[in-house]
């Protein structure tokens, strides 16, 4: 079947004006569209310059957007980033340019000095706890922190739509058992966290413990000790739900070690009917089938529900990584120390 | 008894270059090309094969993505009666390998017997084979290496026009089909199934999947007046199983589909047929494999003769089926053109494999129940459908008999109009689900916004791309698939919206052009979506408009009023070609292709 993309940029279509091939694409979540790469097969009749607006479609659908990076001559492959990491390219700022901590008003703002985004539903009209003492953070930052403090996570859709939305309730798709499972890894578990912050009430710096019950009846008693105090003075009852936050973001979920790998026809909507693998984008929830690692914990249920926080496909292979992927090879851990 | 040439008539050449002879250059050099058998090869498409490890299968599971190109190889020899003409031919050779487009074959029965086989190239080289003793005879060997498009063509471009449409169609009923009077059967005796239909049903028996299940229906009656209405419109039903081949024969003379519309097919006699006896429907199942037979039908409720085929709903929709040819998939042209100086306006060009469930993309025909429906010609579909404003239940409700999706994935697209009271602007959101057959659960959905920015404004809107059927079935399944859209929010206060029709178009199995008009419009009398293959030179899709039928005038359309590019390939066994042309009923729709084949041309 091959992959079925059409790329769109500065609104030329691509095929028609030039040859290219080895179309990938990716993306994340929270986020959304995160990378879309291709290689021109001879010298293109339009020159891009970088920044031109970039769509993936398929069948007329807009699948990825984002903007064209910099062609690099010494490279024979361009590529596109998606339409989230422009947040991390402005400022967080009012209307008279002061840091911002109110995310509506923080996106507004950005769109009005630029950012290529719509906001067509509220975020949060409200102040959320992030110190700004050192100065304005970004914009995607600033989503960032409302994601973690608010049990929710961030995204632009490819129509360029900024949107936050809680985890899904159910699968989007299935998938039938994988050979090997998916691994299980702890690392990154706790069914506790301590969390250290400045009491806005008081002044003083005090701690705060929160636990997930039913994550520590499954897999054990872990503590971590957490540091809240970036988040400058906030109440107890603010700390208490950040932690609680976390938890429920995934500090109290297991982590995986494999990523799935499916072709046309291994991967189904819940109804059993195969679902082309240009239209599965992250941020959706996978169940996969069988009675592996987790079914023992789990008083033997036989499929494992995960949410997907990356996807890659090129020829024609999507690869699905879980939102809880623990990094396992010398590349993955420096990435995840440096973030 | 093997049946031997005693003559060799065969030629190959590199474009104009001959390889199997003498050639004078415009020099006065002479010299002769051989192209030795020994070690030649055609190559082979690269077939791109995935693997993927399952657990609950032992072997992986295996798909092939594509083809690559085939590499052709082959030694010729250079002979002449100087130096200074051997040189010629090998500048000759340099000159037709390095601009080389085409290399065609004509095998040894000769080109007024044997079909000449051509490759498309992409590039070619040369490599000089020293050998000293030829140097004495005046001999040079080379050989060539041409890297190709995986398939092969014949020589000639098929120019394919759909059948004339238009004016009042002239529709006499041949048999309605409420009784058996005159109806064989084979291998049943027919019979009449709810007064409606003749019907050629039985157990299929047990099958060891080496052959597909045969149900024959013959009328025998005489039929007169072909020449004046030349399309026999059949409503031939088959049930049980995967229709594999439908054909239909008049006196033994073989009919060719034209057209499909629901579950009526359209046939034309061949040319010069005015009258015949004997009309003989056979259809024939997929093989399979089964234990114990499963019952297999084919029912026939109406045989009427015809001067047109009708429009889906109306003749700005119309559904074409094209006979291809061919041992692989080819691509090429596809032309829609008005038959007036009417402008197509927006245009919908979708093709796919014709696999006679009478799939059309069009869902008005499957409609069960909605909004209040107004008559309106300017309407693709003949009627809008209030689905915004005082749509107390904002549903509009498609019930599909089992068999005519095949599982894929679907982009929903609406056509929808403003109506004239609205207070634009509007926001919209269209949404398509599916649902179980009960109409409540839901399996899947998807949806869009639109802003609606006038009174009577058309949109066409891509909805979403959604798995269809939303449920899987095994193929015994006579559950109905259902599919919903819905527009939010409704009420009173609401945007007044009206849905013309709703298009399914399977992405799977098939592509889609879709060409809307923005500000500033370019409007067009014809135009042409170009696949790849069709311009040697550039090889590039375009989608051109203009108003000469030799292109004379035709230029790229503006990409932004390209919606959606389509991939539009064409089965060698027989294509659907659905369009839309929203502005002008009838466009006459030409197909143009080469026929291809795997490595040898057979027409």
């Amino acid at each position: 079947m091959g992959t079925q993309l059409e790329i769109n940029v500065g609104g030329r279509w691509l095929s028609m004006e030039s040859f290219y091939g080895d179309v990938a694409m990716s993306t994340v979540w929270p986020g959304g569209s995160d990378e879309l790469s291709w290689t021109p097969a001879g010298p293109p009749t339009h020159r891009f310059s970088g920044g031109e607006d970039v769509t993936g479609y398929f069948g007329g659908v807009p699948v990825w957007r984002g903007h064209l990076l910099e062609p690099d001559p010494s490279q024979d492959q361009l590529t596109a980033t998606g339409a989230f990491h422009e947040g991390f390219d402005y400022a967080a700022l009012d209307s008279v340019g002061a840091a911002s901590r109110t995310p509506n008003v923080a996106v507004d703002q950005a769109i009005i000095r630029g950012l290529n985004w719509t906001r067509p539903a509220t975020i949060n009209a409200s102040t959320i706890a992030i110190d700004i003492s050192q100065g304005p953070v970004s914009v995607g930052a600033l989503l960032d922190r409302n994601g973690e403090n608010t049990t929710v996570r961030w995204g632009v859709d490819p129509y360029r739509q900024v949107y936050s939305t809680a985890d899904p309730a159910g699968p989007t798709y299935q998938t039938l058992p994988i050979a090997g499972g998916l691994g299980y890894a702890l690392d990154d578990y706790a069914s506790t966290l301590i969390g250290r912050y400045l009491d806005s009430a008081t002044s003083t710096y005090k701690t705060v413990t929160v636990t997930d019950t039913t994550a520590e009846g499954r897999h054990g008693h872990v503590e971590r000790i957490v540091d809240l105090t970036t988040r400058g003075a906030i109440s107890t009852a603010t700390a208490t739900n950040h932690l609680n936050s976390m938890l429920n973001l995934g500090r109290s979920t297991p982590q995986w070690t494999q990523s799935i790998e499916v072709v046309y026809g291994e991967l189904l909507n819940m109804g059993g009917v195969p679902v082309s693998l240009e239209t599965v984008a992250a941020g959706e929830l996978l169940r996969v089938h069988g009675g592996f690692e987790l079914a023992q914990r789990r008083n033997g249920l036989m499929y494992v529900d995960f949410l997907i926080g990356r996807t890659q496909l090129s020829g024609g292979t999507l690869t699905i990584s879980p939102i809880q992927l623990a990094p396992r090879n010398l590349t993955d851990v420096l990435t995840s120390v440096a973030l | 008894m093997t049946t031997y040439l005693r003559t060799n008539q065969a030629s190959l050449y590199l474009d104009t270059l001959l390889c199997t002879g003498r050639t004078t250059d415009s020099a006065g050099n002479v010299f002769t090309i051989r192209s030795m058998a020994d070690a030649a090869s055609w190559g082979a498409p690269q077939p791109i094969d995935v693997a993927v490890q399952r657990w609950m299968t032992d072997g992986a599971v295996a798909s092939t993505q594509g083809y690559e190109n085939r590499e052709i190889t082959f030694v010729v020899k250079i002979s002449a009666a100087s130096s200074v003409a051997l040189a010629a031919g090998e500048a000759a050779l340099v000159e037709a390998v390095r601009g080389a487009v085409t290399l065609a074959w004509v095998p040894p029965e000769g080109p007024n017997a044997a079909p000449t086989t051509v490759f498309d190239i992409w590039t070619g080289h040369l490599e000089h084979q020293l050998d000293p003793d030829a140097e004495l005879r005046f001999t040079r060997a080379y050989q060539v290496t041409l890297t190709a498009k995986p398939w092969a063509r014949s020589e000639a471009q098929v120019i394919s026009t759909a059948l004339p449409t238009g004016g009042t169609p002239t529709t006499v009923s041949v048999d309605t089909c409420t009784a058996t009077t005159g109806w064989t059967g084979s291998p049943f005796t027919p019979t009449v199934f709810s007064a409606t239909a003749v019907r050629e049903s039985g157990s299929s028996g047990p099958n060891d999947g080496t052959s597909g299940v045969t149900r024959v229906l013959t009328r025998t009656g005489s039929v007169t007046g072909m020449g004046t209405t030349p399309y026999l419109a059949l409503d031939a039903r088959f049930s049980g199983y995967y229709l594999a081949t439908m054909t239909v024969t008049v006196d033994g003379l073989t009919c060719t589909k034209v057209a499909t519309s629901g579950t009526v097919t359209y046939w034309k006699v061949p040319t010069g047929v005015t009258s015949f006896t004997k009309l003989v429907i056979t259809a024939v199942s997929k093989r399979f494999f089964t234990p114990t037979g499963i019952t297999i039908t084919l029912d026939v409720y109406d045989v009427t003769r015809t001067n047109t085929i009708v429009g889906v709903s109306t003749h700005k929709m119309l559904n074409q089926h094209l006979d291809v040819g061919g041992s692989v998939t080819t691509s090429g042209s596809i032309q829609l053109a008005s038959p007036s100086a009417t402008v197509l306006g927006n245009v919908l060009a979708y093709t796919c494999a014709d696999t006679g469930s009478g799939y059309t993309p069009a869902m008005r025909q499957y409609r069960t129940s909605g909004g209040t429906l107004t008559t309106d010609a300017t309407m693709v579909s003949g009627t809008k459908e209030l689905v915004g404003q005082t749509f107390t239940t904002p549903v509009v409700v498609y019930t599909l008999p089992p068999g005519v999706l095949q599982e894929g994935t679907y982009v929903a697209v609406a056509r929808v109009v403003g109506g004239p009271g609205g207070t634009p602007p509007e926001n919209v959101t269209l949404r398509v689900r599916s649902t179980e057959a009960n109409g409540t659960t839901v399996r899947d959905e998807v949806s869009t916004s639109i802003t609606v920015t006038a009174n009577n404004q058309v949109q066409w809107a891509v909805v979403g791309a959604i798995a269809l059927p939303g449920v899987a079935r095994p193929q015994e399944s006579a559950a109905s698939v259902v599919v919903q859209f819905q527009v939010d929010p409704t009420g009173s206060s609401q945007p007044e919206l009206y849905l013309d029709e709703l298009f399914l178009l399977d992405v799977t199995h098939g592509s889609f052009t879709l060409v809307t008009g923005i500000s500033p419009l370019v409007t067009f009398t014809r135009l042409w979506v170009d696949s790849p293959d069709f311009d040697a030179a550039k090889n590039r899709p375009q989608v051109y408009y203009g108003t000469a039928a030799d292109r004379s005038d035709a230029a790229g359309l503006p990409y932004a009023q390209i919606m959606s590019m389509g991939d539009h390939d064409l089965d060698s066994n027989g294509s659907m070609v659905f369009t839309v042309t929203d502005n002008v009923d009838d466009p006459v729709i030409t197909a143009t292709y080469y026929q291809r084949w795997h490595t040898h041309a057979a027409a």
